[in-house]
């Protein structure tokens, strides 16, 4: 499904932090896993994740480092920082507040 | 179909139109983005490649450019002094407060002759609290005011250190004296830690917008 532009800016922030909360994943794999989870419901376009993932890591909320797979392929492993954790928790907690709130309102417009 | 060349031609774009600052950023994101394609590759299957789902690449290097720019070393000086400048016009305010001596009588307010020590004092703990922040040392950035037992422990126990220092000099410190001292001290940690969480934000939602 092809979503407007202006509901996913901000939603791949949130996603990552998501995610990231969980375990380091570097970035295919967190494309691949938002994928998975949603049942393919989400599909961004893969490079729009690279510049959220340099700007969060150059705000403080998250680090990388390359790490070497079993197949031997680098790959750049993010994760969050003690800042990012709080800003993640901050972020879903205002997700789920915005979202209960929207699906009030949705819900009773469509009566 | 063998996508390498597009590829390649495609990462050279990116990283040529992001214009990114350095020799090490350029190598950085040429890597970053060689791993997702040879992940992405071999991935593919028989439906779309990997270079119709990675998207307009025009619009990654425009987006990576706005970012790298917006977030760059004299930002980070700004978003820093900023929160300092902000930090220590509370924590003298505070103390300001803290040391007014109020006289019974009809002579003028004056301040306190532990004024200038304390806002000293006030200074070190703003340049600890960023020093923390900036090296992401949790345990000094936490949001003490959310914690109330942690809260008062940590007056209590900074109470009972300036006593031992004053004690150590050979002079005394009335508890409650002590006790008023440190809540400030403790009033102006918090409410640093909350003015650089504040700060991070504006700044981070500032240049988001800009980058736009």
């Amino acid at each position: 499904m092809d979503y407007d532009r202006e509901f996913l800016t901000g939603t791949v922030g949130v996603l990552i932090l998501s995610l990231l909360s969980e375990r380091a994943m570097y970035g295919y794999e967190m494309l691949q896993e938002a994928e998975r989870r949603s049942a393919k419901q989400f599909q961004m376009k893969e490079g729009t994740l690279y510049p959220a993932l340099h700007q969060m890591e150059r705000a403080g909320f998250l680090k990388a480092v390359w790490r070497e797979g079993e197949s031997g392929r680098a790959r750049k492993y993010y994760s969050l920082t003690a800042k990012g954790r709080r800003h993640a928790e901050s972020k879903r907690k205002q997700w789920d507040s915005i979202s209960a709130a929207m699906r009030a309102i949705l819900g009773t417009s469509n009566g | 179909m063998d996508e390498r060349a597009p590829v390649e031609r495609l990462i050279a774009e990116i990283v040529r139109d992001a214009r990114l600052g350095s020799e090490r950023e350029r190598d950085e994101l040429r890597r970053e983005l060689e791993s997702h394609f040879a992940d992405a590759s071999s991935s593919s299957g028989a439906g779309p490649s990997a270079i119709e789902r990675f998207g307009n690449p025009a619009a990654v290097s425009s987006d990576l450019r706005a970012v790298h720019r917006a977030t760059g070393g004299i930002v980070r000086a700004l978003r820093i002094a900023s929160a300092v400048a902000i930090s220590a016009i509370v924590a003298l305010s505070l103390q300001l407060g803290a040391n007014l001596q109020v006289p019974s009588h009809g002579s003028a307010v004056r301040i306190g002759g532990g004024f200038l020590y304390s806002a000293i004092f006030s200074g070190l703990i703003i340049v600890v609290l960023v020093l923390a922040w900036e090296l992401d040392i949790e345990a000094l950035c936490t949001r003490l005011e959310r914690e109330p037992i942690r809260l008062v422990l940590t007056v209590l126990i900074m109470a009972m250190a300036m006593m031992l220092v004053h004690a150590l000099h050979d002079t005394s410190l009335a508890p409650a004296v002590a006790t008023r001292a440190s809540a400030v001290d403790v009033a102006i940690w918090t409410s640093t830690v909350a003015i650089l969480v504040k700060t991070d934000r504006l700044f981070v939602a500032a240049f988001r917008r800009r980058a736009r």
